[in-house]
């Protein structure tokens, strides 16, 4: 590993972001609970009662979606120049920076978007109606967009401006979380078929356009 | 820009203390030392020599190893009679050994009136960081016979002499891909903004050197280092700048480059890019500059002058041309001795280090050439 860590410096970033997590615990304590707690309290406030009729489901799971990414999104404040330093310091490139990051975000947000959504549909007695092969695809492919986004908003907009940041992401997070939301309904096979590739274009322009803004930022 | 240049002095020398020691066992209590050979090196010239067999207090069982006798010893001091002169000849060194600090050290601590403090380089270790896996083990009769020097005999006059011979090539390897590192600054001019701070400056370092940059705040110290490192946020007008390091360019900037939420041991990992894995080698790096013991310990749990002492610890083995933004701030006696041996690793490494002052007067740190940014 260590020679794998020497080689490639995307694997340094990498074990030094998962370190950084699994230290502050920020997923788990914060952004976890919160989302949780909004989720609870949605069907409350709608309805009065903790069951989301179908006619909503779809904007539930939007405005829960984009609560528990833009958390996340925002749970870790960096600074462009921080990070040029201290990649410079340790011989980071710009891509092993972004591949680190976004590989890293990636093995975060996954295992805890999949845990949130299974707690939605136990919560509101609407399971996800696709099968777990594509569901897996299609969680996978929403976490790299939401990742990439997040980490091309950090480079435009340095996460010092808060509100800009929120704005920002709310705005983009909403559409990917319309993609996303059909397979927690339910479409037909035929349908998911053409939204899985209609995501994997997506995610694919988003990865890249935020690796080229990455390069040519640092 | 008006600047300055003159010689201020010359680098001090470096000592270096090649060392082995015969015991009758492996654990330092159970077993002791009956050989000692100490090898002094100033600038690769051997200047002096300390040797001496010591009469242990048991009979010695392992005489066929390295045929020192119970009858050979029957005369020769015991070992603590030696201790300050062992002392003596050793102060000021750094220490170069096979297995250094696993085997001699610990059985010199063990049986010295108080542990040895001196900079440690342990030829085992140095061997792993250069050839990696090129050898089957890195014992020092393997690495005899890879470089085809005169291999060990466990005695240790020989030994100290396997040893310096395998050390001088195992450096020339690590140190050969770094040379002639360069700056040449022509005309340059930095602005932030429409504002210019530094206008028309022309620098050109072609030799290991160590530069002072002088000025007061917001004379562009700080920017130019960061200029030369790559990371300057403002924009340049007109001039160029042409650079030669093979080994890389790293600044020890004002504000920490650490991460606040990884324990030191991690730092250093993650600054050194992985080079400084194991517990071992970060162990001795951190020895070099005391804090070994702090390990373990959140940076953010760190003072100022603790968190600067690791980072210099992941400058130590790297860089051809090394930028440091005042690096004597928050830095006690011993870390400006620590930043004086850092340059002196520098410039072994034929590597060139530019550091900032805003004291003109503040001579603590050795340098060989001032500039004033006045």
């Amino acid at each position: 590993m260590n020679k794998l860590r020497y080689q490639y410096s995307f694997i340094n970033v990498l074990i030094k972001e998962l370190t950084i997590e699994k230290r502050r615990k920020q997923t788990l304590l914060v952004v976890a609970p919160i989302s949780f707690a909004i989720l609870l309290i949605f069907p409350l406030i709608i309805e009065g009662r903790a069951h989301v009729s179908t006619e909503i489901l779809g904007t539930y799971h939007i405005v829960l979606l984009v609560t528990f990414c833009l958390l996340f999104s925002t749970r870790s404040p960096d600074s462009n120049f921080d990070i040029k330093k201290i990649n410079k310091l340790a011989g980071v490139t710009q891509s092993g920076h972004f591949l680190g990051k976004i590989i890293s975000e990636v093995t975060i947000l996954l295992p805890s978007l999949i845990f949130f959504d299974y707690l939605a549909a136990a919560l509101t007695n609407h399971p996800i109606q696709t099968s777990i092969f594509n569901y897996f695809i299609f969680t996978f492919l929403f976490s790299t967009c939401i990742c990439s986004i997040s980490i091309f908003v950090n480079f435009i907009s340095d996460f010092d401006t808060k509100l800009v940041q929120i704005l920002i992401l709310v705005t983009v997070f909403i559409p990917i979380g319309l993609i996303m939301t059909p397979i927690w309904i339910g479409v037909s096979p035929d349908l998911t078929s053409i939204y899985m590739l209609m995501f994997f274009g997506i995610t694919l322009v988003l990865v890249g356009f935020s690796w080229i803004t990455n390069i040519k930022r640092f | 820009m008006q600047f300055s240049f003159f010689k201020k002095k010359t680098s001090p020398k470096n000592t270096l203390c090649i060392l082995d020691i015969e015991t009758t066992g492996f654990v330092p209590g159970e077993a002791e030392i009956v050989e000692l050979f100490i090898l002094k090196v100033i600038d690769e010239k051997i200047v002096d020599e300390f040797y001496s067999l010591f009469k242990p207090e048991n009979k010695i069982p392992n005489a066929d190893i390295h045929g020192i006798t119970d009858t050979k010893v029957i005369n020769s001091p015991r070992f603590k009679e030696k201790n300050n002169e062992i002392f003596e000849f050793i102060q000021g060194s750094i220490l170069v050994g096979h297995n250094i600090i696993n085997f001699d050290l610990e059985f010199l601590n063990h049986f010295l009136d108080k542990n040895i403090e001196n900079e440690t380089i342990d030829t085992l270790d140095l061997s792993r960081s250069v050839l990696m896996d090129k050898l089957p083990n890195h014992k020092l009769n393997t690495l005899a016979e890879y470089f085809d020097i005169n291999p060990h005999t466990h005695s240790a006059r020989d030994d100290v002499m396997t040893t310096y011979d395998v050390y001088k090539k195992l450096i020339s390897i690590k140190y050969k891909r770094v040379n002639d590192a360069r700056i040449k600054l022509s005309n340059l001019t930095l602005l932030y903004g429409k504002e210019a701070f530094i206008k028309d400056f022309s620098l050109e370092i072609n030799e290991p050197s160590i530069i002072k940059l002088c000025g007061p705040n917001g004379s562009g110290k700080t920017s130019l280092l960061r200029y030369i490192s790559g990371i300057f946020e403002g924009s340049e007008k007109g001039g160029s700048f042409e650079v030669v390091a093979p080994q890389g360019i790293k600044l020890l900037d004002s504000s920490p480059s650490l991460i606040e939420d990884l324990s030191v041991e991690e730092n250093v990992q993650f600054l050194t890019g992985g080079r400084v894995s194991d517990k071992k080698s970060l162990h001795n790096l951190l020895l070099r500059v005391g804090m070994a013991e702090f390990g373990e310990e959140l940076v953010s749990n760190l003072s100022s002058g603790m968190k600067r002492k690791v980072e210099i610890a992941t400058l130590m083995e790297d860089a051809s041309i090394l930028c440091l933004d005042e690096p004597q701030n928050f830095m006690d006696e011993d870390g400006i001795r620590i930043i004086n041996f850092m340059n002196e690793m520098c410039l072994s490494r034929k590597g060139i280090v530019i550091y900032s002052s805003l004291n003109d007067n503040d001579d603590k740190i050795i340098y060989d050439l001032k500039v004033d940014l006045n």
